[in-house]
């Protein structure tokens, strides 16, 4: 560059073969692409995938024996009793892990493995068993809906997947974009600001996680992006990160599911939020808390629903209860006590104590739910506020 | 809808998890709730189905068609649905004003920047103290998200770094946080509320005087420690210090008095002066070593003065003399670092019996007096330094260097080049070595590989200097004594004894160490020998030497890359001697010779 600028003269060369190459695929790649928008476009559905049958109906048959075989092993432990299980005992769900390998239940198989964590962890102590019996009810519940519904699959090979639930991810299905385009679940043009961020070490899928809870300024859905990388690629994953701009999404891919929907995106452009997107935000907040609380019990009741639903609310002031516990307050007088979600994330609710009265009064704020079956609470723990002037972020 | 009655109807089902539910057939526990909740189910449903599904648990008859497992894990499913409608999120108790300590800090930073700090911060182990250093440096700890978290690292394993917040990290935050800090520390802690407590006396100023007196006075030992520290020059505490002084614990008499050293006041010099004549003369004299000034200097040397005058007395009765020693140890410690006129008696003094001293074994003293005499100068003290000289010649130095500094270059050469042999003439080269040359280090990127590497550097004095300073005739008293670097500093062009004096040296000298290669390099340099004929040197040099090296030094290295390329095949030759490090710097040069060739 000095050379350069110093007015040297230089001698155009030829473009190296591998350069030229990659030039060549790169235009392939843009036509490529034009070609694919251009079919979308004049509304020219494009060419459904060939989905071999026999085949299917073989993966179909396993997931059906790889139930069979996951409720055998439960039911066996709950017969013996959970006190029974030892080192060995855990051994033994391991290994039925790996033989849930065989039969394409990875979502299955992350269950599993979490029952077995949680036994390891309750070490037999009496009192840490609580969770391990919800997640052996759950597993029951995977089974209860999954076997039904693979059966009819099997029935007739043309059935459409769910899409209303989740199913097909509890089972363990990647959905592709092309399928969820498929199934209509593509949004475009949609203006999305990004709320909270953390990223997580998941032992039982076996994967970091960088989940985004996004909010969708018109409408007020609250997304999820779930980045997953798995331990043994991880090195080579590029990690998330908090992102503080408002995105416009080209094209939104939605996930079949119920309350904070995975979402992925494709073409995102970005402009800093300004005070009008943030006042569209706050729009959005449920302005009743019982309301709120309402919604988010609709979803709990569901045994294979998002046991974390995430949402947000309007808060009109904060106190505390005698024991140092903050209530968020509605402008009806309605109260919600905040605490941290245990094992998930970091602490934040302490936090609201630093912040100053009036970035909170009036703002809405975003609500981590979860229900401890232990005291019989729903907890709910702040991961954001937006104020007037900006977004402060309790996590990332 | 009874919570109450759902919620021991689900302790009942997961007491059957644990203890198997094969245990379930004929359970009185749960017998005993169907009939609450039948009879509930006539208002809710919900509770009647869960009255059947208690029901047909524990009437199934083990191993026939429906397990008891499955039975139990429907019953469970329903339940768990039902009570996650149920959850409480009312507040436990009556609500109050929200006790808040509102910061004004943003939350800007992304979740890869902070993460890793609160990691190091939260975590144990190695590599943590840069993060942390780093992200201070960042402007990072202005995150709200990582105030908890640092106040937290106080408590750090690692001392270092639990300072590092003490002293950088927390008082950046400003006043703001001392309500913060005074809800995490507690002052019967240890250590970390000890450095709370000095966060708060660093930035709290007069408004947190109290506290920290508070702290001071009942606090845990390390905590009071701390905190009697930020009472220091506060005369409206000396009353207190006073007090403290008078402890049980040694190390709160200590903070005590460093604390009195501060206060002009009349008590607290008191106490202190006091002190010295008491079983505290050791910290005493400890706290006023570390001060530049102290009111009473004076006074302690006029008692130091009498310890002398009671040593010289009892000269035979030697009883007496070690606890003599022990006081003027004492005062030996509270006079450093200070210059007064009293002192400069003292000193004197003290150097006119030298001799005496020197016979005693209280050699620190008369260094200590030799050291501060030199640093006054003048006449009488010089002749006293060389009479003392003559006692030992770990005095040397003293005499020597005042000497050059008073003296015309000849007399000095007259003097000591007297010095022949043994101690007094081994001390005297090096004394010539230190102010004939010093070296440091530097970095300088690798070039016969990546990375940097050290290589130092010796700043010596040009020819002109050393002629205004130095008598000429020391050169051959050097090559006479053998002192190869002296020599090399003061070696003249045309010098015929001296350049074969030091070609030889150098040969054997050379890979010695970095320093005494590059003095004599210089040397043969002042002596007219041309570059090539140095590097000629250098070849030779290694060739003679049958042990190899780990690594070329810097400009050793330097040299030999400026070789012309006729050297290739010899240093081709000397290949198999050297591995490692010296190895590949060798083939570098042997390259780099090369391509000057083609």
């Amino acid at each position: 560059m000095y050379a350069y600028t110093g007015g040297r003269e230089f001698a155009e060369a030829e473009v190296p073969a591998e350069l030229e190459a990659k030039r060549e695929k790169a235009e392939q790649r843009q036509v490529q692409k034009a070609k694919a928008e251009a079919e979308g476009a004049s509304g020219e559905a494009a060419k459904p995938r060939k989905v071999n049958k026999s085949a299917l109906a073989k993966k179909i048959a396993a997931q059906l024996e790889g139930l069979d075989l996951l409720e055998k092993l439960v039911n066996a432990l709950i017969r013996s009793g959970l006190a029974t299980v030892d080192k060995k005992g855990i051994k033994h769900i391991r290994e039925q892990v790996t033989a849930l390998g065989n039969h394409y239940l990875p979502g299955a198989q992350t269950e599993l493995r979490k029952l077995a964590l949680l036994l390891e962890e309750a070490e037999g102590r009496e009192a840490s068993f609580g969770e391990a019996v919800e997640q052996l009810a759950l597993i029951h519940a995977l089974i209860r809906k999954g076997r039904p519904y693979l059966a009819a699959k099997q029935a007739d090979p043309d059935l459409k997947p769910d899409t209303e639930s989740a199913i097909e991810e509890w089972l363990g299905h990647a959905w592709q974009l092309a399928e969820l385009q498929e199934h209509g679940l593509v949004q475009t043009g949609t203006e999305l600001i990004q709320l909270s961020f953390i990223s997580y070490d998941d032992a039982a899928r076996q994967e970091f996680v960088d989940a985004g809870y996004w909010l969708e300024l018109e409408g007020g859905a609250i997304h999820r992006t779930m980045n997953y990388r798995p331990y043994k690629a991880a090195k080579h994953m590029k990690e998330e990160d908090s992102f503080f701009e408002v995105a416009t999404v080209g094209q939104l891919y939605v996930y079949p599911g119920t309350v904070n929907r995975r979402v992925r995106f494709d073409g995102v452009t970005s402009a800093p939020a300004l005070e009008s997107h943030l006042a569209k935000a706050r729009e959005t907040a449920e302005p009743l808390l019982s309301d709120a609380v309402k919604r988010v019990k609709n979803e709990l009741k569901n045994p294979l629903g998002n046991k974390q639903p995430v949402l947000l609310a309007a808060v009109e002031s904060l106190r505390e209860t005698e024991n140092g516990e903050i209530v968020i307050f509605d402008r009806s007088g309605g109260m919600l006590q905040l605490g941290d979600v245990p094992k998930y994330g970091r602490g934040t609710t302490e936090l609201l104590r630093l912040l100053p009265k009036e970035k909170m009064e009036g703002a809405a704020v975003l609500l981590l739910f979860a229900h401890l079956p232990e005291s019989g609470r729903l907890i709910a723990q702040p991961l954001s506020i937006i104020h007037d002037a900006g977004i402060i972020r309790l996590w990332y | 809808m009874s919570t109450t009655l759902l919620r021991e109807l689900y302790g009942e089902l997961t007491r059957l998890y644990i203890a198997g539910s094969d245990l379930a057939v004929g359970d009185f526990r749960l017998k005993r709730l169907v009939p609450q909740l039948l009879q509930l189910g006539e208002r809710a449903p919900v509770f009647k189905r869960l009255g059947e599904g208690v029901g047909t648990l524990i009437e199934t008859a083990p191993g026939i068609e429906r397990p008891t497992a499955v039975q139990l894990q429907e019953l469970t499913l329903l339940l768990s649905s039902v009570l996650h409608t149920q959850g409480e999120t009312a507040p436990s108790s009556e609500t109050r004003e929200l006790d808040a300590l509102p910061m004004d800090l943003p939350t800007a930073f992304s979740s890869r920047r902070l993460t890793e700090v609160q990691d190091a911060l939260e975590s144990t182990g190695g590599g943590r103290y840069e993060i942390i250093t780093q992200a201070y440096k960042d402007g990072l700890f202005q995150d709200l998200r990582l105030l908890i978290p640092a106040m937290g690292a106080l408590n750090d394993p690692y001392a270092e770094l639990a300072d590092y917040i003490k002293d950088h990290v927390l008082p950046d935050y400003g006043p703001q946080i001392i309500p913060l800090l005074k809800g995490w520390l507690n002052i019967a802690g240890g250590r970390s509320d000890a450095r709370a407590v000095e966060v708060i006396g660093k930035i709290g100023g007069e408004e947190e005087r109290d506290f920290i007196r508070q702290a001071a006075a009942e606090g845990s030992e390390p905590v009071r420690i701390s905190a009697i520290g930020y009472l220091a020059g506060c005369d409206a505490y000396v009353g207190d210090l006073l007090e403290w002084s008078a402890d049980g614990k040694k190390t709160i008499r200590a903070a005590a008095y460093a604390a009195l050293a501060e206060s002009g006041t009349e008590r607290a010099q008191e106490r202190l002066y006091q002190a010295f004549s008491g079983k505290d003369r050791d910290l005493a004299a400890d706290v006023l070593s570390r001060r530049e000034h102290s009111p009473l200097t004076a006074q302690l040397v006029s008692d130091a003065r009498k310890e002398l005058e009671e040593a010289r007395k009892h000269a035979e009765a030697k009883v007496k003399l070690p606890s003599i020693w022990t006081r003027l140890e004492a005062y030996l410690d509270a006079f450093r670092g200070k210059t007064v006129p009293e002192l400069n008696a003292f000193y004197e003094e003290v150097l006119e019996e030298g001799a005496f001293y020197h016979g005693l074994g209280w050699t620190r003293m008369l260094h200590d007096a030799s050291r501060y005499a030199s640093n006054q100068g003048g006449d009488r003290t010089l002749a006293l330094l060389l009479k003392l000289e003559r006692s030992h010649a770990s005095y040397l130095s003293y005499a020597f260097r005042l000497s050059l500094r008073m003296r015309k270059p000849a007399e000095v050469y007259e003097h000591y080049s007297a010095y022949t042999k043994g101690a007094f003439k081994d001390t005297l080269v090096q004394e010539l070595e230190r102010v004939l040359y010093s070296s440091t280090s530097r970095m300088y990127p690798r070039v016969w590989g990546s990375g940097e590497e050290y290589g130092r550097e010796v700043r010596i004095p040009s020819p002109k200097e050393l002629a205004d300073r130095f008598d000429r005739r020391w050169l051959e008293w050097a090559i006479s004594r053998d002192a190869a670097l002296v020599a090399a500093v003061l070696s003249e062009p045309g010098h015929q004894t001296a350049t074969i004096y030091l070609k030889n040296k150098f040969a054997g000298m050379m890979a010695e160490s970095e320093e005494s290669f590059l003095v004599l390099w210089e040397g043969l340099n002042r002596a007219g020998v041309g570059e090539e004929e140095r590097r000629e040197a250098i070849v030779a040099a290694l060739e003679g030497n049958q042990r190899g090296l780990y690594r070329f030094d810097y400009e050793m290295f330097r040299q030999l890359t400026l070789l012309p390329p006729s050297y290739r095949d010899r240093l081709a030759a000397l290949k198999n001697r050297y591995r490692y490090d010296a190895a590949k710097q060798l083939d570098y040069i042997i390259d780099s010779i090369s391509e000057v060739q083609s």
